[in-house]
């Protein structure tokens, strides 16, 4: 493995540094912060740029992105509109209900600071006589940038979607997405800081733009100044209310930035720095996250949550079970302790899968893919840690047991709930049932399987999403081969195959 | 006659961590030149009530740096906190941490003091390089000299005498005392008996405190340090025993 060299001392910074002799009856506090920033930014970015240049090389690079460019191209080529649009009556609807739902709940709900800080900014900033602003600014900057990035990828596929199957092109989606992002961001950290009872600008801010969300979601569905209207208007008056949002939600969180920091920022910045540091360091040495480190740090962040300290239990196994049934026994304690509120996503997503298969856009290439996102998202949430000790005696089958059994029989549960109530509700049909649970089922499995065989990180999401499109591939293998009845048994075949007896694990 | 403003304040402090009580019911004042040795076992809290005290977790009761709540910019100008764990920019060097600490103090002369004390840990020779190649000890050096070239009312030091050689310890001794004498207040914890007990020697006034099931008990262990404690009369309680919880003035 590569290893990021660290940057040399140079001799012409140091010289430079030690000439000019900054003028303290003009330093403010902004100075200082550049004056740092301008030399570890400065170089770290020297010191990548050196990496690049001696290890990947910018040739590779180049290639890489016209590699991507092509396929990219390719890809869209391809992409045709239905001859017959789908006709989605209360399109408008759902959009503003989705969009001021997805704003409102961070305005109401956020209690962690989303502005994460080094720890050595932490100590060596946050705790020095210096302004909120100028302490928060180079991070605040990286997160917008994360987020404006960020929410460019659903505004284009969300563009995508509506290409083939609308037969629009909502031009307007690619800015609202970045408005979106920031907005996002600022909401957050509007509604983190009007916790504070010394920051009360935050407090108005966060009650005016939580009003200005209802409002303008409200108003675009009668008239075109409305907060979501670019996704379906292409009317200049569409762009008002977004940009509007934009630049309320900016000034609030200047404005709040100069009441200072709210007086828990430090102690969550230096606890979410050391779980940022945790995941960094699992993922540079390839192991997967301590999750007893990690669940003590975020017990400190949200410490009503009896994370610590447990509540419930259930009697341990007998001896003569062995280490089988310890495995059970840890892996079931885990989904019984685990509040309710973190069983609700899995009680979606079975609805959600359920759903999904009753209706004939199952069958489609987005129905496909929407299963596997579906199924990607949640899976995770099924699989128990491994044993602390890779040293055990035990067979790999009796491990995957020991792991996801309990899990399983969570979702048995939780599918025969809601495929009852669908079937007498909605006429759901047996067979819907199957497709959607068993996908899920073979995901679990192979997820627990890529983790203990590989090595993997089973609660990564690109080893999740990859466990759930494996998991959907039969499936869609058989379907487009035209033997569609056979996908299922085929899915079932290889789930029963994961639990065979193939011998002790190596550590 | 104006009333002294404290440099530090602790009124009723209480710190609760996934529902466990770890500290309960504290009650501290420093004075100014007063220094403090914060002693406990493992896990009785004493990092925690440091980091209470500068705003690094929640707490209930009320903390006063100098009037101010900790986390305000009038307080965080009035103190500086030494974690026990150096905290240091891997991409700075030494020379260019000690004019970074100066700047956010906005302290001109302290650029040169930290140097000073750079030089008095023998670390001259490595100003120009970064702290990530340097032993523990060299980086808790740096990181102390960068804390204690300040010109401040109150310093807050976590396990200070940690990773130092015996040469550094004494020195560190030195550097404390002179900041006593200056009228500087310390709030100290260490592990070390020997190491203290030196600090002791020189600073004959200080106080100690356990931390034991989250109560703080000021104790009396040495000779003069006695004789001094149970000269000053209190004010507040009428309890001179020497181990009583700590609200009263000393």
């Amino acid at each position: 493995m590569t290893q990021i060299p660290n940057p040399e001392p140079s001799p012409n910074n140091f010289a430079k540094h030690d000439r000019t002799q900054p003028d303290f009856s003009k330093l403010t506090s902004s100075k200082v912060v550049a004056y740092l920033r301008s030399l570890t930014v400065g170089r770290s970015t020297r010191s990548y740029i050196k990496w690049i240049n001696d290890t990947i090389g910018w040739y590779t690079l180049f290639w890489v992105a016209l590699i991507w460019g092509g396929f990219l191209i390719s890809g869209l080529q391809i992409l045709k509109p239905l001859p017959k649009p789908l006709l989605l009556p209360k399109l408008q609807l759902y959009l503003t209900l989705i969009g001021a739902a997805f704003l409102l709940l961070r305005l109401l709900t956020t209690r962690i600071s989303p502005i994460p800080l080094r720890s050595q900014d932490v100590f060596r900033l946050g705790m020095a006589p210096l302004a909120g602003s100028d302490i928060l600014g180079w991070p605040l900057g990286l997160a917008r940038v994360k987020a404006v990035g960020i929410a460019l990828l659903p505004a284009i596929l969300w563009m995508l979607f509506c290409y083939v199957f609308l037969g629009t092109l909502p031009w307007g989606t690619l800015l609202l997405a970045p408005i979106l992002g920031w907005v996002w961001l600022e909401c957050g950290w509007l509604s983190y800081a009007s916790r504070d009872i010394h920051q009360p600008k935050a407090k108005v801010f966060s009650r005016a733009l939580t009003l200005f969300v209802l409002v303008f979601s409200v108003t675009g569905m009668f008239s075109p100044v409305g907060l979501w209207n670019v996704l379906w208007d292409q009317s200049p008056l569409a762009y008002i209310a977004p940009i509007a949002l934009l630049i309320l939600s900016h000034f609030a969180t200047r404005s709040s930035l100069h009441d200072g920091l709210p007086s828990t920022f430090l102690w969550q910045a230096r606890v979410l720095s050391q779980l940022q540091s945790t995941v960094y360091m699992s993922a540079m040495t390839r192991a997967v996250p301590n999750q007893d480190e990690m669940r003590r740090l975020k017990a400190q962040l949200e410490p009503d949550r009896q994370r610590s300290k447990p509540t419930v239990f259930l009697p341990p196994p007998p001896a003569s079970w062995g280490v089988q049934g310890a495995l059970l026994w840890r892996s079931a304690l885990m989904f019984y302790r685990r509040p309710f509120l973190e069983h609700l996503p899995i009680l979606a997503s079975c609805l959600a899968l359920l759903l999904l298969e009753n209706n004939p856009i199952a069958t489609t290439i987005f129905g496909i893919s929407l299963q596997a996102v579906i199924i990607g998202l949640i899976v995770s949430r099924l699989v128990a840690p491994a044993p602390l000790s890779p040293l055990l005696p035990i067979l790999s089958s009796e491990l995957t047991i020991g792991r996801v059994l309990p899990g399983l029989i969570l979702l048995g549960i939780f599918f025969v709930a809601l495929g009852a109530l669908l079937t007498l509700t909605i006429g759901l049909e047996p067979l819907a049932f199957v497709k959607a649970a068993l996908p899920m089922l073979c995901a679990v499995v192979f997820l627990e399987k890529m983790a203990s065989w590989g090595k993997t990180n089973p609660y990564a999401r690109e080893v999740a999403l990859g466990a759930a499109v494996v998991a959907i591939l039969p499936d869609v293998i058989a379907h487009y081969s035209g033997y569609g009845q056979w996908g299922l048994i085929v899915e079932a075949a290889v789930a029963l195959m994961m639990f065979l007896p193939t011998g002790i694990r190596e550590p | 006659m104006t009333e002294e403003i404290l440099p530090l304040e602790i009124r009723s402090l209480e710190v609760v961590l996934s529902q466990r009580q770890i500290l309960d019911d504290i009650s501290l004042t420093l004075k100014k030149g007063d220094l403090m040795w914060l002693r406990g076992r493992n896990g009785a809290g004493k990092s925690t009530l440091m980091r209470a005290l500068v705003g690094l977790l929640t707490y209930r009761g009320e903390v006063f740096i100098k009037g101010e709540p900790p986390y305000t910019l009038k307080a965080k100008s009035k103190f500086i906190y030494v974690p026990d764990e150096a905290l240091l920019y891997d991409d700075l060097s030494l020379s260019e941490h000690a004019r970074f600490s100066s700047m956010s103090y906005f302290q001109g002369d302290a650029e040169a003091k930290i140097l000073g004390l750079l030089e008095q840990f023998q670390l001259t020779p490595y100003l120009g390089e970064y702290p990530t190649a340097h032993s523990r000890g060299m980086r808790q050096k740096l990181s102390l000299s960068l804390a204690l070239g300040l010109d401040l009312p109150l310093y807050i030091l976590d396990e200070p005498y940690n990773a130092l050689d015996v040469q550094a310890q004494e020195t560190l001794s030195e550097i404390l005392a002179a900041k006593i004498k200056s009228g500087a207040s310390i709030l100290v914890t260490a592990h070390q008996e020997g190491i203290t007990r030196s600090l002791l020697e020189r600073i004959p006034h200080a106080r100690q405190a356990d931390l034991e099931d989250g109560k703080l008990l000021e104790r009396i262990t040495s000779k003069k340090a006695g004789k001094a404690l149970l000269d000053k009369p209190s004010d507040k309680s009428p309890d001179k025993s020497p181990d009583k919880s700590l609200d009263t003035s000393l």
